[in-house]
């Protein structure tokens, strides 16, 4: 009688085809019911492959939550035309380094990029109704109004764009404001409206909602990379290899965040110092994208060290609880 | 004497967690009493419209704070805060603030020592 063993999923690191790895996991039939939508074919980097209990054929909860998230990842990657692209696993550690502890930095001043996003919605908003408005009249001093009118609100425009600042409004500052917004008063007045607003309208709302989104999204990832580590330990069927996961992974997520936090408002804080002492900026776009760059810094390396730390605690921790045992 | 490396780490981490505890603590007891004081300081109210009051915006705010706190000179020097806007936060308040960021950059030169040292 087959002797049954815990499924799993493990992330495919190279670009290979799916017989290669089936013979790599001693995979049968259930493992091609699992994988049904890879089979037979090149597996791309990135994808996860679910390895099933292969004693009975009966894909059981679990497996089928796992089956879920694989096809969740292939279809993500499709959507992302990241096929057969390496780099998202080469950088994988790295991503998700800054998703996670960057982005508990990140989290505390992508609510102020969130505010600042906004002014630069609402100075367009104000630009297209200046143009509206100025089809209505058409005398020649309100044309003259109109031309002074939007000399201000255009001032305001390139000022908001400046440098780092423009990041998140798909708006590149190059050139006059008007090629820029690639409108001028003719094409206007040809077409009712200016060309691409919308989209950039449609580029500052994602931004805004990708930046609100940083902190959790980052927390989540590492608290399911920590569990997936202790599934993949626990899988492998030995309890003490279990249990000293679940102590050692653990403490790393729990000494990342911890540490990641305090990185994150250190690093913060010493830029938004820096910022000012060095370059005077205590408000506006320069001193939000200094306090975003130390936040991100000192949230990344607050979190590598927070999880090198929980690394050598949790395992501590579990010696002394074999010692007692 | 040869200390266990753990020690060190369970040391620091303890350091940095209380230290984390006690801000969180300033954000939601005593931040928006430092805000009231400094009503007519122009980047404090900046800070307040910009970052909002989620936990990680309340904590770039006082940040802010502490910038009045920890360098009130220069700020003056400079026509940030005024002399009596400084003097208006009471002294314990300002040396509580004081203490908590000193506390939190000799966690950072710590967790560096941890690092070059016991890592």
């Amino acid at each position: 009688m087959a002797v049954g063993s815990k499924p799993y999923v493990f992330i495919n690191d190279q670009f290979q085809h799916y017989p290669t790895i089936k013979l790599n996991v001693s995979g049968g039939a259930k493992f091609d019911a699992l994988n049904a939508y890879i089979r037979n074919t090149m597996v791309m980097p990135g994808q996860l492959i679910v390895v099933g209990d292969e004693s009975t054929p009966k894909i059981s909860v679990e497996e089928a939550e796992m089956v879920r998230l694989a096809y969740g990842t292939h279809h993500s990657l499709f959507g992302n035309q990241a096929r057969a692209d390496g780099d998202i696993i080469k950088n994988y550690d790295l991503l998700q380094r800054m998703l996670g502890y960057g982005s508990l930095g990140l989290g505390s001043t992508s609510g102020s990029w969130n505010t600042h996003l906004k002014g630069v919605e609402q100075t367009l908003q104000d630009i297209e109704r200046l143009y509206r408005l100025s089809l209505k009249r058409g005398t020649p001093i309100a044309r003259q109004e109109f031309i002074n009118q939007r000399k201000v609100l255009f001032t305001k425009l390139d000022t908001q764009l400046e440098g780092i600042a423009r990041w998140g409004t798909g708006m590149h500052n190059k050139g006059s404001i008007k090629k820029m917004l690639g409108i001028s008063t003719r094409s206007y007045l040809h077409t009712q409206e200016l060309r691409g607003y919308s989209q950039r309208l449609g580029h500052i709302a994602k931004a805004s909602k990708l930046l609100r989104m940083g902190t959790p999204v980052g927390i989540g990832l590492n608290a399911w990379s920590t569990h997936l580590e202790i599934e993949e330990a626990c899988s492998l069927g030995r309890e003490e290899v279990c249990t000293r996961a679940k102590f050692v992974e653990g403490a790393k997520l729990v000494g990342g965040v911890g540490v990641g936090y305090a990185g994150g408002i250190v690093g913060s804080t010493a830029a938004t110092y820096a910022c000012f002492v060095v370059l005077g900026a205590l408000t506006g776009p320069g001193a939000l994208a200094c306090s975003i760059i130390g936040a991100v810094a000192g949230g990344a390396t607050g979190g590598a060290l927070g999880e090198i730390g929980g690394e050598l605690f949790g395992t501590k921790l579990y010696e002394w609880r074999q010692h007692e045992r | 004497m040869n200390v266990d490396p753990v020690w060190w780490v369970i040391t620091v981490f303890s350091s940095i967690f209380i230290n984390c505890g006690i801000m969180i603590y300033f954000l939601y007891a005593k931040l928006e009493k430092a805000e009231e004081l400094l009503y007519d300081v122009r980047f404090i109210c900046w800070y307040k419209n910009v970052f909002g009051s989620s936990l990680l915006g309340r904590q770039a705010r006082m940040n802010a704070i502490s910038m009045v706190v920890m360098m009130p000179g220069l700020m003056e020097k400079r026509g940030e805060v005024s002399r009596e806007a400084y003097l208006r936060l009471p002294q314990s308040l300002a040396n509580q603030i004081r203490a908590l960021y000193s506390f939190l950059f000799v966690n950072c030169l710590a967790m560096v020592g941890l690092y070059f040292f016991v890592y």
